[in-house]
């Protein structure tokens, strides 16, 4: 896949993945799998790039002894989450004429 | 492997990046190291479940390298400046409340320094004011025994040894 593309679908994955509570690393990785297979160090870096343009806050607190990080969606990382649904109906009747051979039936 | 032996070797090989990054990916992969013994793995399983040690450095390398590439740090630029005009009012008070804080810094060792001066000064007043006294005190004394003489020679001329 065009590597522009995906990591646009991966941060809205993310997004998608803490939109209604708050989640930590671990728990957003195994809530993509059954859809998407994705990286520790990769959800690092969508995670940090999520967090400088505003789209999550994240925070810390204290876990069964020891300190896991929380991130959570920002008004910014909800509207780019609606943005994204927007825009992708009007993808899919784009694919679906690409599917449909490009004819108008 | 451990999670300790796996951390250190993550570390080792991440020299190369800033090392407040190194330290923020030691904590993300030691948390969901954490995460997954928590959810019932054993710590060797966990870690290789994180994946191979190179592999990671790998990914890491070239994540850092087209996150390079890619310039989101020119919006940043752009809104450092927008804040930098935007706060001008601020920063403008600030600087000229700093400023005149310097100023009167000064001003206030300058006139300490005047009014040690000043208390001194008193002192050297009297001291010649007493001394000129006593200089004319001397003078007005001697003067004084000067007439007497004088008179007492001018009485006994005057009046021929009669008295």
């Amino acid at each position: 896949m065009d590597i522009q593309l995906k990591r646009g679908l991966l941060d809205v994955c993310v997004l998608a993945a803490i939109q209604n509570e708050d989640s930590y690393g671990y728990k957003i990785i195994k809530d993509m799998k059954p859809y998407v297979e994705m990286s520790e160090s990769t959800l690092y870096t969508i995670l940090k790039r999520l967090e400088t343009s505003n789209m999550l806050t994240v925070r810390t607190s204290e876990h069964d002894g020891r300190l896991r990080k929380y991130y959570h969606i920002t008004k910014l990382g909800l509207l780019r989450l609606e943005a994204f649904k927007e825009e992708w109906s009007e993808v899919m009747s784009i694919y679906q004429f690409v599917i449909g051979g490009g004819k108008n039936e | 492997m451990n999670k300790q032996q796996f951390l250190e070797q993550l570390q080792k090989k991440l020299k190369h990046l800033p090392k407040r990054e190194t330290r923020e990916r030691i904590n993300f992969y030691s948390e969901m190291i954490d995460d997954r013994m928590e959810e019932g793995l054993s710590e060797e399983e966990a870690v290789s479940a994180v994946g191979d040690i190179d592999q990671i450095v790998e990914q890491i390398t070239e994540e850092v390298n087209t996150a390079n590439v890619n310039p989101p740090k020119r919006k940043f630029r752009a809104w450092e400046i927008v804040l930098l005009v935007l706060g001008s009012p601020l920063w403008l008070a600030l600087l000229i409340v700093a400023f005149a804080v310097a100023i009167v810094v000064y001003a206030v060792i300058w006139t300490v320094n005047i009014s040690l001066w000043a208390v001194e000064l008193p002192f050297y007043i009297f001291s010649w004011i007493s001394k000129g006294l006593f200089i004319a005190c001397k003078k007005m004394t001697e003067a004084s025994f000067y007439l007497t003489k004088k008179g007492c020679a001018f009485v006994k001329k005057f009046f021929g040894g009669k008295v």
